[in-house]
């Protein structure tokens, strides 16, 4: 069967008719359900037993626990003799591959990638990315196929919604010699020789490339010696048996296009990215799982501050704007650390040994630009990961030296003088407090007093100089 | 027990809106709201298809003895009892509509839309009618799906409705209302639900609210849909909530009063808030979210009303240094100038609106700031004992022609035109004597006249500059002192128009006195 009936029925018997087609692949397509609110996809398969392996799958899935992940997961099955599922139909996304190459049409690739959310929507989405899947990892399950087409994220550029798609693409860990589903261009080097089945890390070095895709708009893999030699180089390239393009000392596969990797990739995406295609490429277990990603992805997302001028997010350790060269303006820092009042008066705030100081244990630093409203999340208030960490708990605006706090979530937050003398509370009613630089500020307490928690110090910060 | 609604009951969001504003067909737009989780009890039920009409009474009368071969329309209009020309005119609106062929008859089309117009016809479908769970009566709506709409529990207790795409999620605190232990009313019959299909459907066609008159309300029975063919699915409710709010309307409702959405799409709802109102009785929650929504109004207000009266000040400073120059800021009655600035720009900028308290508060300010005036004159050149002019030892003079002389004396020797008003002719010498002393110059007459006196020796008085250019100021003044005593309590209502003149004359008055650049472009010349 290859095209869709007109109206559906689920295994309970609710029918469901079919609107416009949203998108076809090679397995079936999928269906705007009348409604609204749900879609169906339908898999065309004409052999009985792929058909019977698929429902199998299909219906394995449904019973997974993944009602907390951001996986557009099957509702109900469909009904024979139809093969397909209900599912959630995605209002408001596109597939993230709208956001990894710069249209043809496109005469300012900088305008696009500002247009799309900038450097900060990015990591942020890659983040969520990485959160799911890592979430799925943790229940020892693997997503096979990850790519810029099977992600979901939200159109406009002022939201950071995340949903995977084709939930059927969810195994255990599989062997190898089984056939593997992967996209060409992000299957792991050793699904592409055959010599495994997917698993975790296969799942990473897919995830791999899509985040560095996506925030250079560089294959990592694709060199200019790749673009412009033999389609056997490709396989050679994704098959692991040339540099990447950014390789320390390698340089037969440097890439002329793409954007400047430090001006997108903070200091440890750097890293991440060395370790995924550098020794990982060749070795598996040396590459960064994608929980490793998720936290340099937030981190890299919160060091970011928006540029006046252009509008564009850039990492708070440049002096300038990579986008328009405007000067960075002054910025305010809030470090997350830890408090412990069990250590008792004077020696609560956690320090490690660095060099021969002591310095406070950091968990998160966030940018603060000067008029523009910034929320403390679960993530870094309390450590919260995953869809739960992305709730707003406090927020926080910079104006001049005046730092604004109110309370989003209903909760009370206390504030403390430096000396701890004095006290304060932060509520839903904007509460202000004063920066200066070099000055110690008010802390915030994000938890409660008599128990291990986080508080904020927040720093004042100069401008950069042309 | 068990209770009948918990927490994790299903929440249904049909799009509680605001009603369109007949005048503009636009939608009302709210300035504060808050959500509620209200409770129903859901049955699922067979019964009639909601939708709207597309044949009034007449219409459907007349196509139906078309159906019948009468087309004649004498003969329709004899038959309905009404006017020949109205029938034909019906006629004539089925024939353009494609329900009636030429030939009288109607059309497929005609026949279908008849056959569905007539009750016992209209299909029968699923649905769901809702039970209030307190009263146990139905509300008057019918639907055929349900909307789901996802809730996420805070910390804090309150639940956050998802609402938005998937793509650009947008979440709204709500108060979840929940009854306490309350047993499951008897459950609804046929000729209820039959009741509320058509009501819904005279809703729909109105889409405001359910509440006004409803010709099928005068129709208590079920007409004449079969009510065998009306049965409840579900011998049991289900306990749900649907989503509403409580809202501020933007366009500055002035009695001040918050509304309640229909739940199910359909306008503003009373009786939604009639029970809103009944809950907050009981629960300190429902009632906080509510006085919070009142509060963040005014809160905003509030802010509102400092950013205005920052701009007004900052207007009425730039006007009085304008007309007065720089070295306004020098004067000792600058304060009082900028004051009575302030009033004067607020008032404008209020026009007809502006209330009488700040009207008549005007008027005030533009006698302080003459009075202010006289004070600064009298601190340059003290009109010491002028007062003894009007005094014998130390008993004031009682004689008012004698004492009318001597101010009318002083003030053609300064320059000024005389006779002078007769107001500040018979101004009393214990007044004259207590402008002479400090903080004496709040009668205005009094130091007015006191100054006069104080200027008959003083050549380089600002009086006698001020009558050499302007002979009259003594009349401009007292009219300023007379509005002044005008505005008293009880005093007729002042208006805009009235007022402003005053303004003008010590406007000009300050700035002839103060001897500072022009007098304000608004002063009369």
């Amino acid at each position: 069967m290859t095209s869709a009936p007109r109206q559906v029925t689920d295994i309970n018997g609710v029918r469901y008719s079919l609107l416009r087609q949203l998108g076809r692949g090679g397995q079936g397509a999928v269906y705007e359900v009348d409604g609204g609110r749900l879609a169906a996809k339908i898999v065309f398969d004409s052999s009985a037993a792929r058909r019977e392996r698929l429902r199998n799958q299909l219906t394995q899935v449904k019973r997974l626990s993944l009602a907390d992940l951001e996986i557009a997961r099957p509702i109900e099955m469909l009904r024979e003799p139809v093969l397909g599922y209900v599912m959630e139909l995605l209002t408001g996304m596109q597939p993230l591959k709208a956001l990894g190459a710069v249209p043809k049409e496109e005469s300012s690739p900088a305008a696009w990638y500002l247009a799309g959310g900038g450097l900060r929507r990015r990591l942020q989405l890659l983040a969520r990315s990485a959160d799911a899947l890592a979430a799925l990892h943790g229940k020892g399950l693997v997503y096979s196929d990850p790519s810029p087409h099977n992600i979901f994220v939200s159109e406009s550029p002022a939201a950071t919604e995340v949903r995977f798609i084709d939930a059927d693409n969810i195994h255990y860990a599989s062997v190898a010699g089984v056939p593997a589903v992967y996209t060409p261009g992000y299957g792991a080097p050793e699904l592409v020789r055959c010599t495994s089945g997917v698993n975790s890390l296969t799942d990473a070095h897919a995830f791999s490339v899509l985040a560095f895709q996506t925030l250079s708009l560089a294959h990592p893999l694709i060199g200019d010696a790749v673009n412009d030699g033999p389609p056997e180089r490709e396989e050679e390239a994704l098959g692991g048996r040339l540099p990447w393009i950014d390789h320390p000392t390698d340089e037969t596969n440097r890439a002329s296009y793409g954007i400047s990797r430090p001006n997108v990739l903070s200091r440890k995406l750097l890293e991440l990215a060395e370790r995924a295609f550098g020794a990982g490429l060749r070795d598996a277990a040396k590459r960064p799982g994608v929980s490793e990603w998720a936290e340099c992805l937030h981190g890299a997302a919160d060091a970011t501050l928006s540029c006046a001028s252009c509008k564009g997010t850039y990492y708070f350790t440049e002096k300038l704007c990579p986008w328009c060269d405007e000067p960075r303006p002054a910025f305010a820092t809030a470090a997350f650390n830890l408090w412990d009042p069990s250590v008792g008066a004077g020696g609560e705030l956690l320090q490690k040994p660095v060099g021969d100081r002591r310095r406070a244990v950091v968990a998160a630093v966030l940018g603060l630009t000067d008029g523009e409203t910034v929320s403390v999340t679960q993530r870094l208030a309390h450590g919260r990961d995953g869809a739960a960490g992305a709730r707003p708990v406090i927020e926080l605006q910079l104006s001049g030296t005046r730092l604004s706090l109110r309370s989003v979530d209903g909760g009370r937050y206390r504030l403390s003088s430096p000396s701890g003398g004095r006290g304060a509370e932060v509520t839903d009613r904007v509460k202000e407090i004063r920066l200066e630089p070099g000055v110690a500020s008010w802390r915030l307490h994000l938890g409660s007093p008599d128990s291990l928690h986080r508080v904020v110090n927040f720093e004042l910060r100069p401008g950069g100089a042309r | 027990m068990a209770l009948l609604f918990k927490r994790e009951a299903p929440v249904l969001h049909f799009g509680p809106r605001l009603p369109k504003d007949p005048s503009t067909n636009q939608r009302m737009r709210w300035s504060e709201r808050r959500f509620v989780l209200w409770p129903a009890l859901m049955y699922r039920v067979v019964a009639p298809e909601v939708r709207d009409r597309e044949l009034n009474v007449l219409q459907k009368a007349a196509l139906g003895m078309c159906r019948a071969g009468t087309t004649n329309v004498q003969r329709i209009g004899d038959r309905l009892h009404i006017h020949p020309d109205l029938a034909a005119l019906i006629y004539l609106e089925l024939q353009e509509r494609g329900l009636l062929g030429s030939n009288g008859l109607p059309t497929e089309k005609g026949r279908e839309l008849f056959e569905e117009e007539t009750l016992d016809a209209r299909r029968m479908v699923t649905g769901h009618v809702f039970q209030d769970p307190w009263s146990g009566d139905l509300w008057p709506r019918f639907v055929e799906k349900l909307d789901y709409v996802e809730l996420q529990q805070n910390p804090n207790g309150f639940p956050d409705l998802v609402l938005g795409s998937k793509g650009k999620p947008r979440r709204e605190r709500a108060f979840m209302v929940l009854p306490g232990d309350l047993a499951i009313p008897p459950a609804p019959g046929a000729s209820d639900i039959v009741r509320v299909t058509r009501r819904h459907r005279s809703a729909l066609r109105r889409s405001e609210s359910y509440e006004s008159a409803d010709e099928d309300d005068t129709f208590a029975h079920a007409g004449s849909v079969v009510l065998e063919r009306v049965t409840l699915v579900d011998d049991r409710p289900t306990p749900v909530f649907v989503t509403s709010f409580m809202y501020l309307p933007e366009a500055g409702d002035l009695a001040g009063e918050w509304h309640a959405c229909d739940p199910f799409g359909l306008g503003v709802s009373p009786t939604l808030r009639r029970a809103l109102e009944r809950e907050m009785r009981s629960s300190s929650g429902l009632r906080s979210v509510l006085e919070g929504m009142i509060g963040r109004s005014l809160d905003e207000q509030i802010q509102d009303q400092q950013r205005w009266a920052s701009e007004i000040r900052a207007m009425a400073i730039n006007n009085v240094e304008k007309a007065l120059s720089i070295s306004a800021r020098d004067l000792p009655q600058y304060e009082d100038l900028v004051a009575l600035e302030y009033a004067h720009v607020e008032a404008e900028l209020l026009g007809d609106s502006c209330p009488d308290h700040k009207l008549r508060a005007l008027v005030g300010d533009a006698r302080r700031a003459l009075e202010a005036t006289f004070g600064a004159i009298f601190q340059r050149h003290p009109p010491r004992q002028v007062w003894r002019r009007v005094y014998t030892d130390r008993r004031p003079v009682e004689d008012d022609v004698y004492c009318q002389g001597v101010y009318e004396a002083s003030a053609k020797a300064v320059g000024f035109h005389v006779p002078l008003p007769e107001a500040l002719a018979r101004v009393k010498p214990n007044h004259v004597k207590a402008a002479c002393y400090p903080d004496g110059n709040w009668r205005l007459r009094g130091a007015i006249i006191a100054a006069v006196l104080a200027a008959r020796d003083d050549r380089a008085h600002p009086l006698r500059r001020a009558a050499a250019q302007e002979p009259k100021l003594l009349e401009l003044l007292d009219g300023v002192a007379r509005a002044g005593g005008a505005v008293h309590a009880g005093a007729e209502r002042p208006s805009l128009q009235s007022v402003l003149p005053v303004v003008a004359d010590v406007h000009r008055a300050v700035g002839l006195l103060s001897g500072l650049g022009q007098p304000l472009d608004s002063a009369r010349i």
